[in-house]
């Protein structure tokens, strides 16, 4: 039954929802799916506090143990209790509670993200190497988006943003949706690997 | 209050650039406020936006009993907590994995579906024919069930190959050109915004 069980769930549940869809059940399908949609965001809501709880088990043995960079650990921890209680009595849109989001969460997540720019170029500095014709196309495709995309681009080969507007329009976009029918091939027979109980893999069993 | 909440800013995004020095104190300490703050406001957020509304509105106020089932589900997660009664979470798991299968396998294909028929637009100008080769090609470059070791197929095979790079290229400098603005805008809250050093 430990095993079993999910499996006969992951199936009716998966079938229901097709069955809803794609036959003819009248207002009840329509009623059906609206309110599978509504069931499914009620589990999502109740199980909020997964994430929360893992978090907090992780950094408590941290420092509990005393392991080493404990002290990042209680930050995390000091930052997480007194962030919900500020945000649970401001409230949401409080002026408290959105002042230390936007200008300490939000600032140093997207000054963290910005990081990447500048590991990007590094990074293509030492992948850019000319070593077969393959790099060689991606170079010159990075090198005529970038140069189109910044002012000085027009100004140095003018009519270059036309030429990169054209390879976002047409190779761009042709590559990009090649992949996405093969991601979604993919997705395809991997669902209904899911729904045959033949990827099992999220049970912790293995396929 | 506005400049405050700039100096504020500032100090927190020269935080997190620290390390591009190399990894440091103050970075850590950056990274796990970071962190902390987001799964703090999270909860709050889920509480007071969703959840409350969910019990008091839903449940309670429209008396909408039914829901206290997909509540009771949801809640089969923790039993991840429980030693010996792990598997009751798979209970939960199963039934976000059936439901995601299915609306992928019900609804998806309303978006796939278009964009395979778009595909197959009239080859009356030379872009059509380049997109139209494009798409084939790398369509037939990710078939893997068929050996392509010789002739036309591996010939066409390389021709995706040499596709793909071209929209891997300018994707990758489509995201530099990104994080190049991202950057752009940090330097603005600095330089402009708390030190008024550029207009």
């Amino acid at each position: 039954m430990k095993r079993q069980l999910p499996l006969i769930l992951v199936a009716v549940t998966a079938v229901f929802i097709m069955a809803m869809k794609f036959f003819n059940f009248g207002p009840f399908g329509a009623a059906a799916i609206t309110e599978a949609d509504i069931w499914i965001q009620v589990t999502y809501e109740f199980a909020f506090l997964l994430g929360a709880i893992n978090f907090t088990l992780l950094h408590y043995g941290n420092v509990s143990r005393q392991k080493p960079r404990w002290i990042y650990s209680a930050i995390a921890l000091v930052a997480m209790v007194l962030t919900c209680i500020i945000t649970l009595v401001d409230g949401v849109n409080g002026e408290i509670a959105v002042f230390l989001y936007e200008n300490i969460a939000n600032r140093i997540d997207s000054a963290i993200y910005a990081l990447l720019g500048f590991y990007v170029c590094s990074a293509a500095y030492r992948s850019f190497k000319l070593k077969n014709l393959e790099a060689g196309i991606l170079l010159v495709s990075a090198v005529l988006l970038m140069l189109a995309q910044a002012p000085i681009g027009d100004a140095i080969f003018p009519g270059i943003s036309k030429l990169g507007e054209w390879i976002l329009n047409v190779p761009n976009s042709a590559g990009m949706r090649g992949i996405r029918l093969g991601a979604g091939i993919g997705a395809y027979a991997a669902s209904i690997r899911v729904i045959l109980g033949l990827e099992r893999s999220w049970t912790g069993s293995g396929s | 209050m506005e400049q405050f909440g700039n100096i504020v800013s500032s100090i927190c995004i020269l935080m997190a650039w620290s390390y591009l020095i190399k990894e440091n104190a103050v970075y850590n300490f950056a990274e796990h406020l970071l962190v902390g703050m987001a799964v703090g406001r999270g909860i709050a957020y889920t509480i007071e936006v969703q959840l409350q509304p969910r019990i008091v509105d839903g449940i309670i106020g429209q008396g909408r009993w039914s829901l206290i089932i997909p509540a009771i589900i949801g809640c089969l997660i923790y039993f991840r907590f429980v030693r010996g009664y792990e598997w009751v979470s798979r209970i939960c798991m199963a039934v976000w994995i059936g439901y995601g299968a299915g609306n992928f396998l019900a609804f998806n294909p309303a978006t796939y579906m278009p964009q395979i028929f778009d595909s197959f637009f009239k080859l009356d100008s030379i872009d059509n024919v380049i997109y139209f080769l494009v798409v084939i090609s790398i369509v037939w470059y990710f078939i893997f069930t068929v050996r392509k070791d010789s002739g036309f197929g591996q010939q066409f095979s390389m021709i995706g190959r040499y596709a793909l790079m071209i929209a891997f290229g300018s994707a990758y400098g489509s995201i530099t050109m990104a994080y190049l603005s991202l950057i752009i805008g940090q330097l603005q809250i600095i330089l402009r915004d708390t030190l008024h050093l550029v207009k």
